[in-house]
């Protein structure tokens, strides 16, 4: 359902949001970015979410919510794009297997 | 006769009449059902009622509360509650603003039902084009579904604290049926657990 360049845009939403150059993608759409979404099993890429931690963040984990407020679930930019970041702290992110991303430029 | 009430406002509207068939005043009322005269304005005019008082008052009007019995209720969550506030135990953060989320759809759909009805259904041809699976296919037709049901079916499905209800919101198609307002006060309320 989530696709590799739902993923770019969601990156691309997300720096914008927290305005930070890179964000962590956690969870099991982070394997899109090895693979395209029809290179993997339907079940990788079952949820409309994608997890984004901020790289840096309060305790109160102020710009995680602040994801969840913009463009998490039931938000406009899902009604959109058919998709939703879904904000994650940073002490899940370190108990999940992360990978760390840098935006794509120039689209 | 009777008529389902799905709201606060509905339900004092009801009380009222009642009250007034029977010539009492609110204090007689209060009295008899012995609650506050506060207590029972408020009732009235939609405000909010406790369930002891609500159940108090309706006993003096010789109004029951009736409701369905087992063999005829749609399946309920067996998921444990947790212990505070009557929370259920969902454990991660993004299973409980999902939970608050949908609480407001369905508060939403109580006002609004044929509106919040025709937002979901327009979404959810673009959801059906994008799932692949077998289950999540069968999720979004259970979707369609109960859009064409009964309200009370689309509430509880909305609203299940089990992992069905968690599994069904994965694929929701109310989404841009919140106001920013309304996402903004669920997501605080999530946090809050």
């Amino acid at each position: 359902m989530v696709s590799r360049s739902d993923l770019e845009h969601a990156i691309r939403a997300s720096t914008r949001i927290v305005q930070q150059k890179s964000v962590i993608i956690v969870g099991s759409q982070a394997v899109l970015g090895s693979w395209d979404e029809d290179e993997l099993p339907a079940e990788a890429t079952l949820s409309v979410e994608i997890d984004v931690c901020p790289m840096h963040d309060d305790d109160a984990e102020s710009l995680a919510t602040e994801l969840d407020a913009r463009i998490g679930e039931l938000s406009s930019f899902h009604e959109t794009h058919g998709f939703y970041i879904q904000g994650v702290g940073r002490r899940t992110a370190l108990l999940s297997t992360a990978r760390r991303t840098t935006p794509m430029s120039g689209h | 006769m009777s008529v389902a009430v799905t709201t606060e406002t509905q339900v004092g509207t009801a009380v009222r009449a009642q009250r007034l068939s029977r010539e009492l005043d609110q204090r007689d009322l209060a009295e008899l059902a012995g609650v506050g005269t506060s207590a029972v304005r408020r009732l009235e005019s939609g405000q909010g009622s406790t369930m002891r008082t609500l159940l108090a008052v309706l006993a003096v009007l010789e109004m029951p509360l009736t409701l369905p019995t087992a063999e005829h209720q749609p399946p309920v969550s067996r998921r444990v509650r947790g212990k505070t506030h009557g929370r259920p135990a969902l454990e991660r953060r993004e299973e409980k603003i999902s939970l608050e989320l949908h609480r407001a759809v369905a508060r939403r759909l109580r006002h609004d039902g044929p509106s919040v009805r025709a937002k979901a259904r327009a979404n959810l041809p673009r959801i059906e084009s994008k799932v692949h699976g077998r289950q999540a296919v069968d999720w979004v037709r259970q979707w369609r579904d109960a859009l064409d049901g009964p309200t009370h079916e689309l509430l509880d499905l909305l609203v299940r604290e089990d992992e069905h209800g968690i599994d069904m919101r994965q694929v929701s198609p109310f989404a841009g049926v919140l106001s920013d307002d309304e996402r903004t006060a669920a997501i605080r309320k999530a946090r809050q657990w």
